[in-house]
């Protein structure tokens, strides 16, 4: 004992200096920290920037003295050094170990450790808090201290150390991008519930290779010379990389109890995707040359997870390939680089209005910047690869990565509108520092957040992260009157308010900014009494994330997909009508009997007009009848045509060969049937349905997903059972389409076939109960209102009773389409029929009215008032 | 004899350099033992095996009747090591170093200690990095001294010092070594002060020991030898191989007699130099020797070096 406090005093003098510096560093810390505490606003950027500095610089000064005291106190007796006079002197091992670790704990690990604890006194924490955040500060300086001191027993001097780290670390990292990117390419590790940061990897390395080392030195006793030390932590620290790796899926299972992994798995293998959409565009570039891009629409589609659980479906690193697996196109975004998906654990990308609706269904939330109501996983993802080399005609293969990331929501509570209310969790103490309207439109929240975060901790709602602590909440002011919430328009923030951020208490501000919607009534939400109002604080937790290959059946480009020029739109501008009208008169067009060079020439030329013009030619318009007169001799050409545009091109078509094809022609419309879907509309808008059942009944072995709506139809007309568990699929996802005419004109058509009747219903009512609650659009999820409505579900006539709540108050009786909707679906009695189509009369006249005045008629397949509310009326 | 330092078969490579190939040494107890031996000889490896500083390749060694590499604080108590190449602590003071060994040795001698500050007249207060070279060599005698070891081993500790501090170091060590009967093994270039101490005597070349005897065997056993003849002579080709380091010009030869004996010298003069005017014997100083010795080791070839040590160590 004698011996090692001997040693402890000579390491003592010899690093004074190095400790006077720890001390000061320490000391101005502590004053850095106490001095600027809270000190500045939101609004003192240039103040907050340079105390940033100051304070990272601090922070940065404290971590190099600490590590150079570290090695230094191991290199003045260096277990490496040959002629050591120190290796001759009776000193016993354990001495010196006992004195170098007294050092470390001593005179750096536990003044650090108390000044952390005297700032967390000082903040009046909870004990438990105080003696965590002191553990937390321990563990960081005892390790690091240690680690560096482990590895300083390898060397003679700084020099030869600072080599070693910098060869050990470039080795390493080397090995490491090879294994994660070979991981990432090669599908090794399929599930890997979260991932650590390269920081952390880099930290596991170092200790796991430092100990090994140590542990084989002490082992073999071996004098190694510095070139074999070199190449030895190298070594291990490439060695280290595959366990390590393996580590961390263990650890991060065990966050994530399991389960989460589990089910991650079991979406993984349910994930469907439908045949993709693979289309060609000519983009015009900003310098006029033309770029050709393959665009490749995949939808994945998944069941409904649990509870508050979410998934993100993306589309990542794709490859068209040919049949002899020769990678013809490949993908290229940032996203796919493995390292930067390392960096980037994508915290962010599940939007607010999800959260709350998983947790609360009964509201409603407007989210103007969201997903329009649509979950991801339910809608398609696209790429766009530059394909100018793509043979069109060869029959190819598309592999994609997708993955989907798994989020777990909570609500932490609410805040209402005073300041100074604040939200205490466990570890976290939410505090409403400011709520103003400044114009009546928008409102401004300043909240601030206090917290413990740690580094070493398996409660994930404790773990420090990398980046703001606001990233991992959402937030929602919330009227529950009306259960009618707000996501945040904006952010400014996050600005840590303590000077130094080392500390395991944090304290930061952040500035919200809520928009009310320009239809809703502007004192709805921010009225001058705010006291309805609550902002809900939702906490978000990324369980990880899962990834699946897949591979598409052998496709042609050439026969399925689209090709459409459209300079203008990629513009984003439209060509004048007069200009239009010039151009069309100035195409003479060809006679009918014309070559197909000459008559495909003067097609393409009218079709690229149109779609600059953006102008929908339908059946009546005179460009239609003056193209029909090309049809009878040059079909083939047009129904190319047909697949090979979108939109306004595609219309044009369409409404050309209504006009133009014969009743000699149907047995060649039917064969082109399987290769262009979209016949089937001409189909039975001529009349041909019945003659067309094979090759209609053919077209269920393609992708619902490329078939169009007439198709659908032309199939509902069939009355085939075959046919039903598609035409139900195709319903519910025009209804979550929101096309309010399309689906209810197809759900009718499917109302019609008796035998579908049940199946229908179950479909209804599964959908409605998986419905929305998300307010995105002004006629979000009408149309669903209105197929509950036609169904008899009550629930959905006390929906439409709630959102006429709103309405009223927001003196904005057009909103949700809710006149249409109750024209649609309530027999309207006791007002007159000149006014059922004055919006604001009809709604006030139901707002009479409360849901169970009503009943349903089944005959009609409408709700009429009941007997009595009838006769009052 | 009981010995110190019992060394057997020791071979270490650096890379592709062989520093020691089958050396075998024993050093007796309570003698001093000089080690000499050219540069890159082998002399320090040797040293630092045998005090598991650097491991060895093969054979093994006993230091204090103890395996080298097993040797502790036990045995490095009784071991006074002092090097020209050993790191010290410069940013100690004399004081601050001898404070800091003292409690490492329960035997420390302090009136020993201020014995040999005084002869060697150590400053106190003065950092060891301000000190001079000699100085700090000095003080690590001092540090390595102090405790009154059984075994000292001095690795070249001669230099820097001033010729009367050697002289002093020379005669307090050999006083110690015959009052308390410490044993002495020492590596230097210094012969002549080696030669005042020495009792014995190792040539370590090239990694090998071609010579280890007493010094008084070996001063006995090498002459310098002088003949003058009366006419200019071709030298035999038949000279014992016992005389070495030849040097002819006219009439004069002059050798060295490595198996000196005074009628047999005689008659082998005779029978080489039949007309020899006159005859010139003269003892050696262990210096001369040493340096014959080395320039017989470089200059023979390999072939007949082999054969020729062989006789000489004999």
């Amino acid at each position: 004992m004698n011996l090692m406090l001997l040693h402890f005093k000579k390491d003592i003098r010899l690093l004074r200096t190095g400790l006077v510096i720890w001390a000061s560093l320490l000391l101005l810390d502590t004053l850095f920290i106490r001095t600027f505490g809270t000190n500045y606003l939101l609004e003192n950027t240039e103040a907050r920037g340079i105390l940033f500095i100051v304070g990272n610089l601090i922070v940065v000064s404290m971590i190099v003295v600490m590590a150079l005291l570290s090695a230094g106190v191991i290199l003045v007796d260096s277990p490496s050094k040959r002629d050591g006079y120190w290796r001759t002197r009776p000193i016993r091992p354990l001495d010196l170990i006992g004195a170098k670790t007294l050092f470390i704990l001593m005179c750096l690990v536990i003044p650090t450790t108390l000044l952390e604890g005297l700032l967390l006194v000082s903040e009046k924490l909870p004990l438990w808090m105080v003696l965590r955040g002191m553990l937390d500060r321990f563990l960081l300086a005892f390790i690091l201290s240690g680690t560096v001191a482990s590895f300083a027993c390898w060397w003679k001097d700084y020099r030869q150390m600072f080599l070693g780290i910098i060869i050990f670390i470039g080795t390493t990292s080397l090995t490491l991008l090879l294994f994660v990117t070979l991981s990432e390419w090669t599908g090794l590790s399929e599930i890997r519930p979260s991932e650590p940061n390269l920081m952390q990897y880099a930290l596991w390395l170092l200790v796991f290779s430092i100990v090994s080392i140590l542990v084989f030195r002490f082992l073999k006793r071996i004098s190694w010379n510095l070139m074999k030390r070199f190449i030895t932590i190298s070594g291990c620290g490439i060695v280290s990389i595959p366990f390590l790796l393996s580590w961390s899926e263990i650890k991060i299972k065990t966050i994530s109890d399991g389960e989460d992994a589990f089910q991650g798995k079991q979406l993984l293998s349910d994930i469907q995707i439908n045949n993709p959409r693979v289309r060609i565009r000519e983009i015009k570039t900003a310098q006029g040359t033309l770029v050709k891009l393959l665009n490749v629409v995949l939808e994945p589609v998944t069941k409904s997870l649990a509870s508050t659980q979410s998934i993100d479906w993306w589309i990542r690193k794709t490859r068209i390939k040919d049949l002899n697996n020769r990678t013809i196109l490949e993908s290229k975004f940032r996203q796919d680089n493995p390292l930067f998906r390392y960096w980037s654990r994508n915290l962010n990308a599940v939007d607010g209005q999800r959260m709350v609706n998983l947790i609360h269904p009964d509201a409603r939330i407007i989210d103007l910047h969201g997903n329009q109501g649509s979950l991801r996983p339910y809608t398609a993802s696209s790429i766009l690869m530059k394909g100018s080399e793509t043979d069109e005609e060869q029959p190819l293969r598309i592999e994609s990565r997708l993955e989907g990331r798994l989020f777990e929501f909570k609500k932490v509570g609410q805040l209402e509108m005073t300041p100074g209310n604040n939200l205490k969790s466990k570890t976290r103490k939410w505090t409403l520092v400011q709520a103003k309207a400044d114009n009546g439109e928008d409102f401004q929240i300043i909240l601030n957040l206090e917290q413990l975060s740690l580094i070493f901790t398996r409660d994930s709602n404790l773990k420090r992260f990398p980046y703001t602590p606001f990233s991992n909440h959402s937030f929602v002011l919330y009227r529950p009157d009306l259960k009618l919430g707000l996501v945040p328009d904006s952010f400014k923030g996050t600005f840590s308010i303590q000077a130094n951020s080392h500390s395991s208490f944090s304290n930061s501000l952040v500035q919200m900014t809520f928009r009310q919607p320009d239809w809703m009534n502007p004192g709805l939400f921010f009225s001058s009494s705010l006291n309805p109002l609550e902002l809900w604080i939702i906490e978000k937790q990324y369980l990880g994330r899962i990834s699946k290959e897949w591979t598409s059946d052998s496709l042609n480009i050439s026969k399925n997909p689209q090709l459409y020029n459209t300079p203008y739109l990629a513009r984003g501008d439209q060509m004048s009508r007069s200009e239009f009208n010039r151009q069309i008169k100035s195409l003479g067009p060809p006679p009918p009997n014309a070559s197909r060079i000459e008559a495909g020439r003067y097609l393409h030329e009218v079709i690229k007009l149109v779609e600059e013009r953006r102008v929908f030619v339908n059946r009546h318009h005179p460009l239609a009848l003056k193209l029909s007169a090309l049809v009878p001799d040059h079909l083939p050409m047009f129904i190319e045509g047909l697949n090979v545009t979108e939109h306004e091109g595609n219309r044009c078509l369409e409404s050309a060969l209504y006009h133009g094809v014969s009743d000699s022609q149907k047995q060649e419309i039917l064969n082109y049937l399987a290769d262009c879907p979209q016949l089937a509309g001409l189909i039975n808008a001529r009349g041909w349905t019945e003659d067309a059942k094979d090759a209609l009944l053919g077209l269920l072995n393609r992708s619902e997903l490329s078939l169009t709506n007439p198709a659908f139809k032309a199939l509902a007309w069939l009355e085939n059972p075959m046919t039903y568990p598609a035409l139900l699929a195709a319903m519910e996802r025009q209804i979550s389409l929101e096309f309010y005419e399309i689906s209810l004109e197809f759900y009718e058509i499917l109302k019609t076939i008796p035998d579908l009747e049940s199946d229908l219903n179950l479909a209804v009512h599964r959908l409605w109960q998986n419905r929305l609650k998300v307010i995105s659009k002004v006629c979000a999820q009408s149309t669903l209102i209105t197929v509950a409505l036609r169904h008899g579900i009550t629930e959905a006539l006390e929906e439409v009773h709630r959102r006429l709540e709103w309405t009223i108050k927001a003196n904005h009786f057009s909103a949700f389409n809710l006149p249409r909707v109750i024209r649609d679906n309530i027999v309207i009695t006791g007002l007159d029929p000149s006014q059922h189509h004055n919006d604001q009369k009809l709604l006030k006249w139901f707002h009479r009215y409360k849901p169970e005045d009503f009943q349903f008629d089944k005959t009609r397949r409408r709700f009429v008032l009941k007997e009595r509310n009838n006769k009052v009326n | 004899m009981k010995t110190v330092i019992d060394i057997e078969n020791l071979e270490k490579q650096f890379r592709k350099v062989k520093a020691v190939r089958g050396l075998s040494l024993r050093i007796p107890e309570g003698k001093v033992t000089a080690f000499l031996g050219p540069n890159g000889a082998g002399k320090t490896t040797t040293i630092q095996c045998a005090l598991n500083l650097q491991t060895c390749d093969q054979g093994r060694i006993n230091i204090l009747g103890k395996d080298s590499q097993k040797i502790g604080p036990e045995e490095l108590r009784q071991i006074g090591y002092v090097s020209e190449n050993q790191e010290l602590p410069l940013w100690m003071t004399v004081d601050q170093f001898l404070n800091y060994c003292r409690p490492m040795y329960p035997k420390w001698d302090r009136d020993f200690e201020k014995k040999l500050r005084m002869d060697f007249d150590l400053p106190r207060d003065t950092r060891l990095r301000d000190l001079s070279r000699g100085m700090r060599m000095k003080a690590a005698l001092v540090s390595s001294l102090s405790y009154r070891p059984r075994l000292i081993i001095l690795d070249e500790p001669f230099s820097g010092l001033d010729p009367l501090v050697r002289d002093e170091f020379i005669r307090g060590l050999l006083e110690l070594t015959e009052e308390e009967g410490w044993s002495v093994f020492v590596s230097s270039h210094d012969i002549e002060e080696v030669e005042r101490m020495a009792d014995e005597v190792a040539i370590i070349h090239q990694g090998k020991l071609p010579l280890h005897e007493s010094m008084e065997s070996l001063v006995q056993r090498f002459r310098k030898i002088e003949v003058q003849v009366e006419m200019e002579i071709q030298l035999p080709n038949n000279l014992p191989s016992s005389w070495l380091d030849f040097q002819h010009s006219g009439r004069r030869v002059s050798f060295t007699d490595s198996a000196y004996e005074s009628e047999s010298l005689n008659q082998a003069i005779q029978g080489q130099f039949p007309d020899v005017e006159n005859c010139h014997i003269h003892p050696m100083s262990l210096r001369e020797i040493f340096i014959v010795l080395a320039k017989t080791y470089r200059l023979q070839s390999s072939d007949t070096y082999d054969h020729k040590s062989q006789s000489i160590v004999q």
